[in-house]
């Protein structure tokens, strides 16, 4: 890490520094209220073109073919044979690499055979700075202040600082001349990363990063397919809002602690499994945007009202779990691994969780209409988060574009293996399908989170074979592919939409108090007219800005 | 002939009064002891007997320690329990000196500077350092990632220094001075008189200080970017947040693994037991400690 501060600690570095800082600090909400007040960002009348979507062909032959939207299925991993070379040619310059990445693991042993070993590979030597998800805002603030930016940065998509713009204008490098339009062919692990991923890490009209590719699904109603068969005698397949009342009815004892669906409470409020029911109901995903270009939120729709009276007709039949309103989420998972409970809106990674107990096969929702029409399913940002470039030469920029395009390295390539095996016979022993982490393997590989730096597209592939619920996981891809219902404002930025959690909450407690019975629909009316001064007005008036210049 | 009236708390318990205290004793222990059960038997559970029990086990129907084993091995929850147990031992060492020291001087009225340097402390009470300010300041003295970083900006508490400080002025001056007729200087005042008179205080003073090390989580999250110097806390986060073990890497068997609600609360055992064994060392002076000045205007 260069440290390009002055020796002594005057005044004016101590100002400047905190005051940059502060700008970037958001965690903790202390800034929040002052975020929305500031300078707006300065909106680009240039557009970046995304990256040209080139996906590579060859390599081993998926179990279940994939698409730019459904992942493929590999049951076990490629033999060895299979494998293909997707780099060649020197990676990295030789200079030492930085990066600050989000971890969910415990930190690597000291000695790390795994990052030595990939450091040589690529010609580099890593020298990784992990935080804890939940406290990126405060470390990044204060590593900001001290100018202390790491050359890789991972920005998680979905919780973005205040002032983004500005804070990627002043520290990041613009990439748009190196991965904009055909330029990104360059890279072709790269070119590999299909179109949807990179629309979050275009900011303000430049491509400031790398994404981290996620499939498009927002998230899943999982189930437990096996023992709503067993309740009702049929599998679960509800065509409108009556067959799903009748089957959460079906499975409901709540003498025998039983209940069809769990919601989840956390510190943004409770979820009553919105995202499902919503799309149901024809509630937008997030905004919606008339012929004219008007956008509406999903708050103030009439389907957001519809869908909260259903929710509270669910509630008092007692279909949820009556734990839902501080229900944490992996409460509901035990929930659903021993058959409390029926149904959980959850991440689609969840289909796929290796550690739940032997001979449990959960299995997803298919979306439906209200009305027995077509199902929809809210499109997810197709990214986790997205790699940034610290400020830099041209030279050391495609350097580290050639080092993100080798950790990008697509499933069935030798480099991809490689990044999740690590060397033979010190990570892993045997090979292909047989092929598994040794201690040290499990100690380091995983741990060491470089593939939060960059990764390739993910596909349907476990260390463990867990067969049926790969093919539940692909079914359900597959037969929601086409319901996928876009949110309009996805790639364009509004400053005020980082400020809004207070009026988030106020808003979402309006609606709890409605559908648990404390209040009626009158006062979530007048909830809606509050959010919408408080924060929707805002927002509303920034995407507008952003989407008519940007596009 | 008068009759004399004891007051009610001065007389003899009726045996019912005596049964409704034990009682009443007995619920308020279960009540503290009904979570570290919990965690406890959580902690030692298998998958099944926390999927069955719903998350959390009351009762363990099997004794499972793959919950310590998988925390415990490879090395870098030890290599944080070194690293925290030393920084707690050293700082809390430099922190009760630094507050001794200072509170003795500030105690004796007529000391050099004393009413301005006791301004001078008091204020830093009402004006706390920002956290980016105090950042920039361990930069810029060179200390990230640097275990002094956990200990020199939060070695020297006001509020600890004036708790001492009012038990020190509670010495009778005579025995001040009659030391000082028999020829003893300050520091053996302070060594030899005011520090053992001082013993309460200061074991609660220094529990206070070593539980504050102890559960150093924000300092170590600021100020070291290296992982492998991280203390206890910052890593055991990592565990609680994600039940992070069990997202796998490619070629382990990740059904092999413990619950997360097992390592979860095996990480609680493992932050909170050398706490509550230091805990009753002290606990004999810790009424005395604790009330120190509370009677005083």
């Amino acid at each position: 890490m260069t440290d390009t501060t002055t020796a002594g600690l005057s005044r004016r570095t101590l100002l400047s520094g905190a005051a940059f800082g502060l700008v970037a600090f958001s965690a903790a909400g202390g800034l929040a209220g002052c975020s929305s007040g500031g300078t707006a960002a300065t909106i680009s009348d240039t557009v970046a073109a995304l990256p040209t979507y080139v996906p590579i062909t060859k390599g081993p032959k998926p179990d279940l073919p994939g698409n730019d939207v459904v992942q493929p299925v590999y049951y076990s991993y490629p033999q060895d044979s299979e494998l293909f070379t997707s780099v060649t040619g020197k990676v990295a310059d030789g200079s030492k690499t930085s990066g600050f990445v989000v971890t969910y693991t415990a930190p690597p042993p000291a000695d790390n055979s795994f990052l030595d070993y990939i450091g040589g590979l690529t010609n580099t030597e890593y020298d990784l700075t992990f935080v804890p998800g939940d406290s990126f805002d405060t470390k990044f603030a204060t590593m900001t202040a001290g100018n202390d930016i790491p050359d890789i940065v991972e920005f998680l998509t979905f919780a973005m600082p205040p002032r983004f713009p500005q804070l990627l204008d002043a520290k990041f490098s613009d990439l748009s001349e190196y991965l904009s339009g055909d330029a990104v062919k360059d890279y072709p692990n790269l070119a590999n990363i299909p179109t949807a991923s990179w629309r979050s890490a275009r900011i303000n009209g430049k491509i400031y990063g790398v994404p981290e590719h996620r499939p498009p699904f927002g998230s899943v109603m999982v189930c437990r397919p096996d023992l709503i068969e067993q309740l009702t005698g049929a599998a679960p397949a509800p065509k409108d809002k009556d067959e799903f009342t009748e089957l959460c009815r079906a499975v409901t004892d709540t003498k025998a602690g039983r209940y069809a669906i769990a919601g989840g409470g956390g510190s943004s409020g409770v979820d009553w499994s919105y995202d499902f029911i919503g799309a149901t109901f024809g509630v937008p995903n997030q905004w919606k945007q008339s012929s004219g270009g008007t956008l509406t939120h999903k708050n103030e729709t009439g389907a957001w009202l519809e869908m909260l009276s259903y929710i509270k007709k669910l509630w008092n039949l007692g279909i949820y779990h009556p734990d839902t309103p501080s229900l944490e989420s992996a409460k509901a998972k035990t929930y659903i691994n021993n058959g409390t409970v029926l149904m959980h809106l959850d991440g689609i990674s969840a289909l796929l969780d290796v550690t739940m107990p032997k001979g449990i096969v959960t299995g997803g929702i298919v979306p439906f209409g209200a009305d027995g029409g077509k199902g929809a399913n809210y499109q997810g940002t197709s990214s986790f988060s997205f790699a940034a470039l610290k400020k830099t030469t041209p030279a050391r920029i495609r350097s580290q574009l050639r080092l993100l395009d080798y950790l990008s390295a697509p499933f069935g390539s030798r480099e991809a293996f490689t990044l999740t095996h690590g060397k033979k016979n010190v990570h892993h022993t045997g090979s292909g399908p047989d092929a598994v982490l040794t201690k040290t393997g499990e100690q380091m590989i995983n741990a060491s989170s470089l593939y939060r730096l960059a990764a390739g597209p993910q596909v349907l592939n476990t260390a463990v074979r867990i067969d049926e619920q790969l093919r539940q996981s692909h079914a359900w891809q597959v037969a929601t592919q086409d319901m996928l219902v876009k949110n309009p404002v996805d790639g364009f930025y509004s400053p005020s939409a980082t400020s809004t959690q207070s009026a988030n909450q106020a808003f979402n407690s309006v609606c709890n108090d409605y559908v648990l019975g404390r209040t009626n629909l009158a006062a979530v009316k007048a909830g809606v007219k509050t959010w919408t001064a408080a924060a929707g007005d805002k927002m509303r008036k920034e995407y507008s800005e952003a989407m008519e210049k940007q596009g | 002939m008068s009759t004399i009236v004891r007051p009610v708390w001065a007389g003899k318990p009726k045996p019912v009064v005596l049964a409704l205290k034990a009682v009443a004793i007995v619920l308020i222990l279960a009540v503290v002891l009904f979570p570290f059960l919990i965690v406890f038997s959580t902690s030692v559970s298998s998958q099944a007997d926390v999927t069955a029990a719903g998350g959390y086990v009351v009762w363990p129907r099997s004794f499972d320690l793959s919950a310590y084993v998988q925390i415990l091995s490879g090395g870098v929850v030890t290599r944080a329990v070194v690293v925290t147990l030393l920084v707690t031992i050293v700082g809390t060492a430099i922190s009760l000196a630094s507050t001794v020291l200072a509170a003795w001087a500030l105690s004796r009225q007529g000391s050099l500077f004393q009413r301005p340097l006791l301004t001078f402390v008091l204020i830093t009470f009402l004006f706390a350092p920002g956290m980016i300010p105090l950042y920039l300041m361990v930069k810029q003295l060179g200390l990230l990632d640097n275990y002094w970083a956990l200990i020199l900006p939060s070695a020297f508490s006001v509020f600890n220094m004036v708790v001492v400080r009012g038990f020190m002025m509670s010495i009778p001056q005579e025995l001040i001075d009659s030391a000082k007729i028999d020829g003893a200087g300050e520091f053996r005042i302070l060594w030899q008189m005011v520090l053992p008179l001082s013993r309460a205080v200061i074991a609660v003073v220094g529990l206070f200080y070593a539980v504050g090390y102890w559960n150093a989580f924000f300092n170590a999250l600021l100020y070291l970017s290296d992982s492998t110097k991280w203390t206890l806390q910052l890593v055991l986060r990592t565990y609680v947040l994600q039940g992070s073990s069990l997202v796998s890497g490619a070629g382990s068997d990740a059904t092999m693994q413990p619950p997360a609600e097992s390592i979860q609360m095996a990480v609680v055992m493992i932050a909170i037991i050398p706490i509550l064994a230091a805990y009753p060392l002290v606990q004999r002076h810790l009424t005395k400690g604790v009330l120190t000045g509370a009677v005083k205007g």
